[in-house]
């Protein structure tokens, strides 16, 4: 079941003993600069960093690359999309994140030790085989367009995988909810401890509807129900009959959780969240990245 | 007549549960013609407009979250916030913003007819459709800038081809509201 494929890894390096609230910090930072990434020799040299990254603190590049698999449809469609449809004008146009493959040596040209390679002035769109046909255009130079955006988004799920296979959930949770104290939820009449179980509910109980879905599903099905004839039957059997259990769930639980005096503040947990001085000199380190990254390969290398 | 006697705690527990029926509808696929649809919109919209806008869009958030802290609950199995971030991430984030609409509008017919009538369930199917074209339409921009796509590329194959499923979602929705009208929560203000 796909639900149960979920496994944090255990290990003692530097990495894995982070509060999770500094990883998830980390991972929003990168995850903004990634997106706003406009060439691709950064993100190579950003991608080649995470994984250095992950030889250096032993993290499974193998488990990692598991939790991707899911996700190589959508890689696969994006760069067809990409490299079958882009259109000669569109590419020029968009010329911001086309810095793919002609630019690279074009950059280069500006340092000395590539001015001898005269050859690069000849590389452009016109010169290279290209075929179009209507809304299609296939050519060399779309190949590379398409790759930008697919290595643009297996680093962003790549890194948002390294903190999951890394960090306990139930201290990734709670790092959600520290970091919501500083929300001004009491506006909505909430609070972060009841963001929390209420995530902590929808957990257990994803497994409990699934299978009563199922059941649902199947008994419908043995009474003469074709889905693929009548989905909205369907889907109105199903429903109703969750809604219903979902109703009953929540009386029952809600009932007991009043009880035991449940008032949503001073929750208490297993775990306990410290910053220390390693949490400190990463959040240092990564800025220092960030402003390297962002201002070097924007305006000055590419 | 309608079920005044929810708690502000059943209201919640009913929200995460409802953020629950949205994980396990990414996983559940029915197969139409041309394109197989998962109810994971369905689901959406059938919490905007059972628990309102306020509560519906906290389930959803926490759908989100449940999915940002790293467990595998958006559709085909994947989690983490390069998702939310990535491509296709528009079609999620935008769940968000259409349940408000949604929840808003669906409160305010709810006020307006006090059981299920022919009317009332067909506002509640506009309010879905309208729900539906939000979440495409965001998804579609959110992917045309991401993958760079011409509009007319972005709209066929990021718009066109679900929109016949959302037809059917949308309606599947007003049926069923029709079935539990009656049992839609109302926050015990007393």
């Amino acid at each position: 079941m796909v639900f149960s494929s979920f496994v944090s890894n255990s290990n003692s390096s530097f990495f894995y003993k982070l509060d999770p609230r500094t990883k998830l910090l980390s991972l929003a930072v990168l995850s903004i600069l990634i997106f706003h990434e406009t060439s691709v020799i950064s993100l190579l040299f950003f991608l080649l960093l995470t994984f250095l990254f992950m030889f250096l603190f032993s993290i499974s590049v193998i488990d990692i690359l598991k939790t991707i698999k899911p996700l190589l449809f959508i890689f696969f469609l994006i760069f067809l999309l990409r490299f079958v449809f882009i259109q000669k004008e569109h590419t020029i146009s968009f010329i911001s994140d086309n810095k793919i493959f002609f630019e690279i040596f074009q950059n280069f040209q500006h340092f000395e030790i590539f001015q001898h390679f005269q050859i690069f002035h000849f590389l452009n769109f016109e010169n290279l085989p290209h075929f179009e046909y209507g809304f299609i255009s296939i050519s060399v130079y779309t190949f590379f367009a398409a790759l930008f955006p697919v290595l643009k988004f297996f680093i962003l799920v790549l890194l948002s995988s390294i903190i999951t296979q890394t960090t306990n959930t139930s201290k990734l949770v709670l790092g959600l909810e520290r970091l919501f104290d500083y929300l001004p939820l009491k506006k909505f009449n909430i609070s972060s401890t009841d963001l929390s179980l209420m995530i902590f509910l929808s957990l257990s109980f994803i497994p409990n509807l699934f299978n009563t879905a199922n059941q649902i599903s199947v008994s419908a099905q043995s009474r003469g129900l074709v889905i693929k004839k009548k989905p909205v039957l369907y889907i109105r059997i199903l429903s109703t009959n969750l809604i219903n259990s979902i109703l009953k769930y929540s009386y029952d639980i809600s009932n007991s959780m009043e009880g035991r005096c449940y008032t949503g503040y001073g929750k208490t947990s297993i775990y306990e969240l410290n910053f220390n001085k390693y949490d400190f000199l990463f959040i240092f380190l990564l800025f220092l990245y960030s402003f390297f990254h962002f201002f070097c390969f924007r305006y000055f290398l590419i | 007549m309608r079920n005044q006697n929810i708690s502000n705690l059943q209201l919640m527990v009913l929200s995460s549960f409802f953020a629950a029926l949205i994980a396990i509808g990414a996983q559940l696929v029915i197969p139409l013609p041309f394109v197989p649809i998962t109810l994971q919109t369905f689901f959406v919209l059938l919490a905007s407009v059972f628990l309102g806008g306020f509560r519906g869009s906290l389930s959803i958030f926490i759908y989100l979250l449940i999915g940002i802290a790293g467990f595998p609950v958006f559709s085909s199995g994947t989690s983490g916030l390069g998702v939310i971030l990535g491509p296709t991430g528009g079609y999620l984030y935008s769940f968000l913003i259409a349940s408000i609409i949604v929840g808003v509008i669906s409160d305010k017919i709810f006020l307006k007819y006090d059981s299920p009538s022919l009317k009332s369930l067909a506002l509640l199917f506009v309010a879905c459709l309208l729900g539906s074209m939000i979440i495409l339409a965001i998804g579609t921009i959110h992917l045309m800038i991401f993958v760079n796509l011409s509009p007319e590329v972005a709209f066929f194959s990021g718009f066109f081809p679900f929109i016949l499923g959302d037809v059917v979602k949308s309606l599947a929705v007003a049926l069923v509201m029709s079935q539990i009208y009656t049992k839609r929560p109302i926050q015990n203000t007393t």
